[in-house]
């Protein structure tokens, strides 16, 4: 065996991100000692108490082991294609985020080129009735991608919604069969090595907690990290939601879509799981005296503070999900980042000599996922179409961060979006947005204009007529479900 | 300029040249005009003549047809770099167009692979474990198939070709396609006062072209960048310390073609040899401050291994970039941007890459500087990755029979390949980036070839139990044999696009 593995690994933090990582490391390394410490969970971890998940979800459900029929039947996850964007953009149309495919590029020319230059010539219908997906997320229906490549519902993917409690039941019950050992606890001190490093958590109970690697999943406090001297960057100026509300309901039928909609006081969200549905809301702590009554949510308010730790793994800690990045639910992205970060933590999992080079290349590659990601909400609040509350009037005029004043500049000029390293969203994420949030390119690329326009408004109407006879022939959503927990 | 075309006027005739012409015309008819001057009286490099598997996009991109464009270069297939004598003499390994083996689960396979030689479950190198390799080995070749995670579509290809050859052919399509030939000498270059851009070129017969951009293929001379814009030179050759080069082709010698470059490291530097259809390119590139030139064509004419066809001729050249390769409206592709000597067949892919941002980033209205800044900063990223990987053939050496290699073995070489060093030699694992050449495998295959090995590895390979390990390495490794067993001999491959060119 490598001489270098470790042996032993402690987690901190009782809930989503805390079991998803004490299972992911004990079923790549069946070798190890995990033992989960299950702290209180933090109202403010945002990443253990949300619905929404992103495609990332399945990758992580291979590694660890967690098949989504049997997730479905527990009730624990249900389907979600879109997200619904109400009352966001300037010319109030409703948007839907699909991850997917939209239309077919013309030989060397993107189709997203054709798209913009149609729709500024008035002659496009929105961005997602080009895509199998965004039709039927707009019918409120689902199927899972079928395998025939040519198939209009081939190449899209989808998210899970989930029941947090029943899903963190689900995890609970996996990490048991793989070993991990679970205990209740609260964090009393740290007791640190001569080296700087942890030794062992020190429990109010009077346990004592030693491991080689300890791992943060506590939430954006993060104690075990801060222990350790670990900084803090305040996103707060690109990210202006700093208080949150997550609630049951309203009871209905299961739908596909979650929807997010812009309100004068920030946005709310509904998540329609059915038996297991949620709502909430984000928003500006100072700008909303009464947020029950603004949003018409009850449920207490929570501060979360938008930010990055810009060294999330020091020597032998390593910090996951709200405890390393936190940012507000748009996009479900808390859960998004703390996935990434164990698929991260497994990929870069270091020896026990806790190589600074190795640490550095994993803070590299943390960071430029959490930058992309931090862009990528940012540019909902700065390029929002919504005209009444401070918060969006803020936001229209706040400064960007330097990467995406770069990435808007290019967009905004050609419809090119630059590659940057490493940045876990692809293509189709920023484009559905752009598009969605009414930023359209003011020329098109001077290579399209190889095509014609009328014969590529003619193409596109023959694209969304074709998608529109979709939904007919496939199932509501429902009645999907149904089926799917039946067996 | 309004809603007019752009006149793009390209100054120089070569590789480099010919390719901007031929892909302007081709990808942007709308948007420019393409006017390219060139002197039959200057010579051209012509370097370049193996290629990266890039370049089969680039063909494909005009619309060229692979078989003529091989008959018109006298192309070979090429399947990688054969490295000799650069870890230690007497070493040999290739860099491979292609992966290594696939991943068991999610557990990579270099990591497989370190834990099974590690525990004697296998005895093969890495190299067993890559189509193209072991193409390489058995002189074998056939197409990759398409479906993605086969072990057919394992591997890539690109070509050697006769590069004095590829520029002419390119003029005949780029002609076709409307770029319009001036012959002609430029005695001066005509700037803007106001905004100091060039505004024309005004030729030895008296003779005037302007233009709205100017794409500076001009080779070392970097007529416009350099001379005009005396846009600064970045020098790295206290890194790359090779300087010059002696070219000498040879005939072949009788048995298959090398379906891949060859290279071997000598005291001063290292040689060439690129097998071509009907005759073999060989050079020495070498530093003038170890090597005398005389020394340098003697030893190139000892080591050919068939009849030398011409004298050696001698290039001389020096590692490093203009800081920025697009200043005012005068872009530079190639050689008028900056050098990285051919070590891993680089230069037609940097002309190949900066074209493609060129089209990407071509002006829409009056250039942009912002544009302008993300050209360079794509161009950047090109030049520093491609130096680094270069930068490593030499430094991860055992070599001491030279002061050369003396040199480089013990120089100090830049942080960013330290660090990429360090963290593949504790667990194998590779920086990782999206932009820029030269991914994993290539690293991969460099560093254990040249003796960096890890000295530990990806742990989730122990959670593999050993025989289930040890049969799925011997099983990948009979099924790559098998395959290649199955494909054509590489003359045999050359032979039917040559019988269909017809």
């Amino acid at each position: 065996m490598n001489a270098r593995a470790i042996r032993s690994v402690a987690v901190l933090g009782g809930g989503i991100v805390g079991l998803s990582a004490a299972a992911a490391l004990a079923r790549a390394l069946p070798w190890l000692r995990v033992e989960l410490v299950e702290t209180m969970p933090d109202p403010a971890a945002l990443a253990d108490r949300l619905p929404g998940s992103t495609t990332a979800i399945h990758r992580l459900h291979q590694s660890i082991g967690l098949d989504e029929q049997a997730l479905v039947r527990a009730g624990a996850v249900t389907h979600r294609l879109a997200l619904r964007f109400e009352h966001w953009s300037a010319s109030g149309e409703t948007w839907f985020h699909v991850h997917g495919d939209h239309g077919q590029p013309a030989g060397a020319i993107p189709f997203h080129q054709l798209w913009a230059r149609a729709r500024r010539a008035g002659e496009a219908e929105a961005y997602h009735r080009y895509s199998g997906a965004g039709v039927l997320a707009a019918a409120d229906r689902f199927v899972h991608p079928q395998p025939d490549p040519r198939s209009p519902l081939a190449n899209f993917d989808y998210a899970l919604r989930l029941d947090p409690v029943r899903y963190r039941a689900a995890l609970a019950a996996l990490a048991d069969g793989l070993g991990v050992r679970r205990s209740a606890g609260t964090l009393g001190s740290v007791e640190v090595r001569n080296d700087g490093g942890v030794a062992a958590l020190l429990l109010e109970d009077g346990r004592r907690v030693e491991a080689e690697l300890f791992v943060d999943a506590s939430g954006p406090s993060s104690p075990l990290l801060a222990s350790l001297g670990a900084g803090f960057e305040d996103w707060g100026a690109w990210l202006p939601c700093d208080a949150v509300l997550v609630a049951a309901g309203p009871a209905g039928s299961p739908g596909p879509c979650d929807t997010v909609a812009a309100t004068p006081h920030g946005w709310r969200w509904t998540a329609p799981g059915g038996a297991a549905a949620m709502q909430g809301a984000a928003y500006a702590a100072a700008q909303v005296a009464d947020p029950r009554a603004a949003f018409a949510i009850d449920a207490e308010p929570v501060v979360v503070r938008p930010g990055f730790r810009p060294e999330p793994w020091v020597r032998n800690v390593v910090a996951i999900g709200d405890a390393a990045v936190a940012v507000d639910p748009l996009h479900w992205m808390p859960l998004h980042l703390a996935q990434r970060g164990i698929a991260r933590l497994l990929e870069l999992l270091p020896g026990r000599d806790w190589n600074p080079v190795e640490i550095a290349e994993h803070n590299r590659r943390a960071r430029l996922e959490a930058e992309s990601a931090r862009d990528f909400l940012a540019l909902h609040y700065r390029c929002a179409g919504v005209r009444e509350g401070a918060l969006w009037r803020a936001a229209a005029e706040a400064e960007m961060p330097g990467t995406l004043a770069h990435r808007l500049e290019q967009f905004a000029r050609r419809g090119r979006l630059p590659v940057y390293d490493d940045d876990g969203l692809d293509r189709e994420y920023w484009l559905s947005a752009l598009f969605g949030l009414g930023v359209l390119p003011g020329a098109t690329a001077p290579t399209a204009g190889a095509i014609d326009p009328a014969n590529a408004a003619r193409g596109l109407a023959q694209i969304a007529s074709g998608l529109a006879g979709l939904p007919p022939r496939v199932p509501s959503y429902p009645d999907y479900l149904a089926r799917m927990r039946a067996g | 300029m309004g809603e007019g075309r752009k006149r793009v006027v390209v100054v120089g005739g070569g590789t480099a040249g010919w390719m901007t012409a031929a892909a302007l015309a081709k990808l942007l008819p709308h948007a420019c005009t393409v006017r390219l001057v060139e002197s039959a009286e200057i010579g051209i490099v012509g370097v370049g003549e193996a290629t990266l598997p890039h370049l089969r996009a680039f063909i494909q991109t005009l619309g060229l047809d692979e078989a003529e464009f091989m008959a018109r270069t006298h192309a070979t297939f090429k399947l990688g770099i054969e490295f000799h004598d650069f870890g230690k003499p007497g070493d040999r390994y290739v860099h491979p167009f292609g992966s290594f083996g696939q991943p068991l689960g999610e557990v990579p396979f270099l990591a497989c692979w370190l834990r099974a030689r590690a525990e004697g479950l296998i005895g093969e190198p890495i190299s067993a474990f890559s189509m193209a390799d072991m193409m390489v080995e058995a002189r074998r070749f056939a197409r990759p198939g398409a479906e993605p995670g086969t072990l057919a579509s394992a591997f890539g290809y690109a070509y050697q070709f006769d590069a004095t050859l590829f520029g002419p052919y390119l003029r005949g399509v780029a002609e076709a396609m409307g770029v319009v030939r001036t012959e002609g000498r430029i005695v001066s270059v005509e700037r803007d006062g106001e905004s100091g851009d060039v505004a024309a070129v005004a030729l030895e017969s008296g003779e005037r072209i302007e233009g709205d951009l100017f794409i500076d293929c001009s080779g070392f001379r970097s007529l416009l960048l350099g001379d005009a814009l005396a846009e600064p030179w970045e020098d790295w050759s206290h890194w790359l310390l090779c300087d010059r080069a002696m070219a000498v082709p040879c005939t072949s010698l009788p048995g298959e073609i090398e379906p891949f470059t060859r290279l071997t490291a000598m005291p001063a530097g290292w040689r060439w040899h690129i097998p071509l259809q009907h005759r073999v390119g060989n050079g020495y590139v070498y530093s003038s401050a170890h090597c005398s030139d005389d020394a340098a064509a003697a030893a190139i004419l000892e080591a050919i291994e068939g009849e030398p066809l011409a004298e050696p001729r001698m290039l001389r050249f020096r590692a490093g970039r203009r800081r920025r390769s697009w200043s005012h409206n005068v872009v530079a592709v190639g050689l008028a941007s900056g050098f990285l000597e051919p070590l891993e067949s680089t230069s037609i892919y940097l002309v190949q890459a900066a074209i493609t941002q060129l089209v990407e980033l071509f002006p829409i209205g009056a250039i942009e500087p912002a544009d302008r800044d993300e050209f360079n900063r794509v161009v950047d990223y090109e030049y520093d990755r491609i130096r680094d990987f270069l930068i490593l053939h030499y430094h991860a050496s055992a070599r001491a029979d030279s002061s050369f290699w003396n040199h480089v073995r013990t120089m100090e070489i830049p942080d960013s390949l330290a660090a990429k060093i360090e963290l593949f030699r504790r667990a194998g694992r590779i920086e990782r980036y999206t932009e820029g050449l030269f991914f994993e495998p290539s690293w991969i295959s460099v560093f254990i070839g040249q003796g960096v090995v890890p000295e530990g590895w990806d742990s989730r390979a122990d959670a593999i139990p050993a025989d289930v390990l040890g049969r799925a390495l011997g099983d990948l490794r009979d099924r790559i044999a098998a395959e290649v067993r199955a494909m054509p001999l590489h003359s045999a491959a050359l032979a039917a696009v040559h019988g269909g060119a017809r």
